[in-house]
């Protein structure tokens, strides 16, 4: 009898020893976003994807796998350069897989909290999803999701940071989707010099030449490219004439409504001294160029007229959006273990 | 799933339910099922062969007698023709001689499209989502027919798109007669069947012409219209 109660003790002690086990999850260390004074409100929905160091972790290891393409040959970073905001420079379309080239210059990752959609043509809806595109594209990455959830999950390495971010180490699209999304959502740029000099901040002295060139940029540039983004997150249509070696309709092609025909995103311009080149078909190599483009066109909605002075001016501002801590990040950089 | 969840799963396990309420999905061709490597042919005597054909059912609601309705627990489920499992779905306590009507949407509404990454059936990996245009695809039937004059002669559908004009999923509701539930003799399985009849889609079709729709627009809205057709509840014929 004695014995049997014993047993029961003991059987009982281990039950409720299993059931706390059971219910202890691994804790995860909050890394919330900095959201920079005077910023409006992000629009990416933080309560279904709480920021952690963790999660952070997991997307910086995924951007910089090659382990997502066909090949093992092409990561996020293969196009997106840190030291250059986060884009591929030099390179008017892009190329990925078997140096095969797209129809697009890689757009540059940053603050992608405030942003409702992706791509020149808004056709990605939500950040997360925003991975799917390269890495099913026959040009840059050409996998399937499933199979490199399969790859994923036989991966050992993976397997520890999947079980660290989500007390789970089994992968799936949704968590690496989700991972992604936590990593890139701290690509943020908020300390340039003009961001020093709006804030009053030591670092933050304008010469008068960008001083006079921020007069002219909010005189003539700021209704597309809105401060503090530096974009207005609309499509817009800026006057280049249709390359015909590529036929890109930008928006239209989402939308397939004609008025949308020609229209691209307006793209931030943080950084924009390293993003080169320039416009949705990199056709741009300088920012003169550019600034020449909108002085000659008459597509706009106001004719822009600017004395050669006056560009030397902008190009002086735009430069001042230029933000080191940024760019020089280690937090961002390839994972060295 | 968490290991939260896997423990609570475990440990249901050993509560028996009363009676389980289950529908399911009877997919059929006419008056035959679909199988793979068969042929088939349509009212229009167009030969068909399927390879693939998935869909979404999702906000599944039970309308009672008293017009109370019960709400699937799950929001989507991924439906797959040559994936027996998918075909039976178990719900929770539904007293099906009460039953009256079944609500349900073939696929995903606007808002889940806009929702980010999701798990279950509808984490992208799936197979039903869109890589360069955001969205899930609603409805894919993919096969073969010697009148389309394509590689393979295959034909592929993919039905969706959320964003108006071109919201391509639709509602169905089934009426459900007392008199066609088919109940399992031993009354601790209580069943409904839904046959979905792709006759009834190619009968609306001319696929020598229209055999790769692939992106939401004109065309994948007139085809959502005509697979709203192929779903009733089965009536067993003893």
């Amino acid at each position: 009898m004695r014995l049997k109660i014993k047993h029961v003790i003991y059987c009982l002690f281990g039950f409720f020893t299993l059931i706390t086990f059971a219910f202890s999850e691994l804790k995860t260390t909050p890394m919330p976003l900095v959201i920079p004074e005077g910023w409006p409100k992000p629009v990416y929905d933080f309560t279904k994807n709480p920021l952690t160091k963790e999660g952070f972790e997991l997307g910086r290891q995924l951007f910089y796998d090659p382990i997502l393409s066909r090949d093992s040959t092409i990561s996020c970073a293969s196009c997106h350069l840190q030291a250059t905001g986060f884009t591929h420079v030099d390179h008017d379309l892009s190329h990925g897989i078997e140096g095969k080239v797209g129809t697009r210059n890689s757009m540059a990752i940053m603050n992608v909290a405030w942003s409702k959609n992706f791509m020149w043509d808004g056709g990605i809806n939500h950040l997360d999803m925003q991975p799917l595109a390269p890495l099913s594209s026959s040009v840059e990455m050409d996998e399937k999701l499933e199979h490199v959830i399969q790859k994923l999950s036989a991966a050992k390495k993976y397997k520890t940071l999947f079980f660290n971010a989500f007390n789970d180490s089994l992968a799936s699209g949704q968590k690496m989707l989700l991972a992604f999304s936590q990593f890139t959502l701290h690509l943020n740029s908020y300390n340039s010099k003009y961001d020093k000099y709006i804030r009053n901040e030591a670092g933050g002295d304008f010469t008068e030449q960008e001083k006079n060139g921020l007069q002219l940029f909010r005189k003539h540039c700021v209704s597309c490219h809105a401060e503090p983004l530096f974009t207005n997150q609309n499509f817009e249509k800026n006057g280049l004439p249709i390359d015909p070696t590529l036929n890109d309709l930008g928006r239209f092609a989402i939308s397939r409504m004609p008025v949308d025909s020609f229209k691209f995103k307006v793209p931030t311009l943080r950084n924009i001294q390293f993003t080169f080149p320039y416009m949705h078909d990199g056709r741009f190599k300088k920012l003169r160029e550019v600034l020449n483009h909108y002085t000659e066109t008459d597509a706009l909605k106001a004719q822009i007229i600017l004395s050669s002075n006056e560009k030397a001016d902008i190009i002086a501002f735009l430069l001042t959006l230029t933000d080191n801590d940024f760019l020089f990040d280690k937090r961002f950089g390839f994972p060295r273990d | 799933m968490s290991v939260k969840s896997r423990i609570l799963l475990f440990l249901l396990s050993f509560y028996a339910y009363p009676a389980i309420a289950q529908f399911s999905i009877l997919p059929v061709f006419g008056d035959q099922p679909i199988v793979e490597n068969t042929w088939y042919v349509s009212t229009k005597g167009d030969s068909i062969q399927f390879d693939n054909i998935r869909f979404y059912l999702s906000d599944m609601q039970f309308e009672m007698d008293d017009k109370s309705r019960i709400k699937d627990t799950v929001s989507a489920h991924l439906i797959d023709v040559f994936d027996p499992a998918t075909l039976h779905i178990a719900l929770q306590k539904i007293d099906l001689k009460r039953l009256k009507m079944i609500h349900f949407n073939l696929g995903i509404d606007s808002l889940t499209n806009v929702s980010g990454a999701l798990g279950g059936d509808l984490d992208p990996q799936k197979g039903m989502y869109w890589a360069w245009q955001s969205g899930y695809i609603n409805l894919k039937i993919e096969g073969r027919s010697p009148r389309c004059k394509t590689r393979k002669n295959a034909f592929q559908y993919h039905i969706g798109g959320y964003l108006p004009p071109f919201y391509s999923m639709r509602k169905v509701e089934l009426p459900v007669k007392n008199a066609i539930v088919n109940r399992n003799q031993d009354a601790i399985r209580q069943e409904v069947t839904i046959a979905v009849d792709f006759s009834l889609f190619f009968g609306n079709l001319s696929i020598a012409t229209q055999n790769s729709i692939m992106m939401p627009g004109k065309e994948a809205m007139q085809l959502a219209d005509y697979s709203t057709s192929m779903f009733s509840i089965y009536a067993p014929k003893n």
